[in-house]
């Protein structure tokens, strides 16, 4: 696999990973080896009154071996989540950040006013800033012009494991904003749908749900990684243009049993 | 003094963060905000807090 670029670092693995709903601990850390990732993504919420609980998981977070990527989930405000990626940052010890801005309930769709705002503050305040976005182009284009040297457009809402929601969109984005880094984040459910993700452009995946309420985790971890490298591979390799009417492979010429003239 | 530490109200004798934290029973691995402003670890030990001020004390989690 090529290497692709996440500001100053370069990763093979063409899928990041969310520790999130795993079954367990084990399966989690069989997952994060299955898929290959390189980078998987944390998060913080309030210390409970029994502290040790945390343990467990930030001595998981060290064996893994794997760089952190801490995001901004639940936050409804951009002053949120700017005060929650500094204390991120000093925490996990990363300038990245998983920018999200939630604006509705329901859909968990991205407040893009509220991320591009915070985005603003984060690139100024020196970190490198991975947006949870929409598809949306201009919006899109305003936080590569800000400095977003990766976007995160969503395939379909969080959780939802639909797959791409609009493939179109995605591929505008892929067209019109070639140098940026883009991952499809959120929404993608099966293999075909990272397959699909990849062919139409993205340079990588965010999975979380999809592999960690599988049957199996570690075998679609599996799964997912290699769709990742069947998409890529398959986008490389220039696939044919699609046709409205059948067109024999074989060859007509020669055909016995018939009378040409 | 009065304050709240993660949504809870907390009384404390003290009035610097770190003791506060202390005596709370927080441990690491932290990472603290006062009325939704990151307080760096190495300013606990000097941050004077007022009655009623909002202290949250964060540890990491799984995340998506």
């Amino acid at each position: 696999m090529t290497p692709f670029r996440i500001y100053d670092r370069t990763y093979q693995t063409r899928l990041l990973l969310g520790t999130a709903r795993y079954p367990s601990p084990a399966i989690l850390q069989q997952a994060v080896t299955g898929s290959g990732a390189e980078l998987v993504t944390v998060s913080l919420r309030r210390q409970q009154s029994a502290p040790e609980s945390a343990q467990p998981f930030w001595t998981l977070l060290r064996k893994l071996n794997v760089d952190l990527l801490p995001n901004t989930a639940g936050c409804r405000t951009a002053d949120e989540a700017f005060t929650l990626a500094q204390m991120s940052r000093e925490l996990f010890d990363t300038p990245l950040i998983k920018l999200e801005v939630i604006g509705d309930d329901q859909t968990l769709q991205p407040d893009m006013v509220q991320t591009l705002a915070c985005a603003r503050r984060l690139l100024d305040d020196g970190f490198q800033v991975l947006p949870y976005c929409t598809d949306d182009l201009m919006f899109c284009r305003a936080l590569v012009e800000a400095g977003c040297e990766v976007i995160m457009p969503w395939g379909a809402p969080i959780g939802t494991g639909r797959g791409l929601s609009d493939p179109y969109r995605l591929r505008t984005l892929r067209e019109r904003l070639p140098d940026v880094t883009l991952i499809v984040d959120a929404g993608l459910g099966k293999p075909s749908h990272v397959t699909e993700a990849m062919e139409l452009g993205a340079d990588a995946v965010l999975l979380n749900t999809a592999i960690a309420k599988a049957h199996d985790p570690v075998a679609m971890a599996q799964a997912c990684r290699l769709a990742t490298e069947a998409g890529l591979l398959g986008a490389q390799a220039g696939p044919m243009l699609a046709q409205d009417h059948a067109n024999p492979s074989t060859p007509v010429l020669g055909m016995p049993f018939r009378r040409t003239s | 003094m009065e304050l709240i530490i993660n949504d809870s109200p907390y009384q404390s004798t003290h009035d610097i963060l770190s003791e506060v934290l202390s005596e709370w029973g927080a441990k690491p691995p932290m990472t603290v905000a006062v009325n939704q402003v990151f307080i760096p670890r190495h300013h606990h030990s000097h941050h004077q807090l007022t009655a009623g001020d909002v202290i949250e004390v964060l540890t990491p989690i799984q995340g998506g």
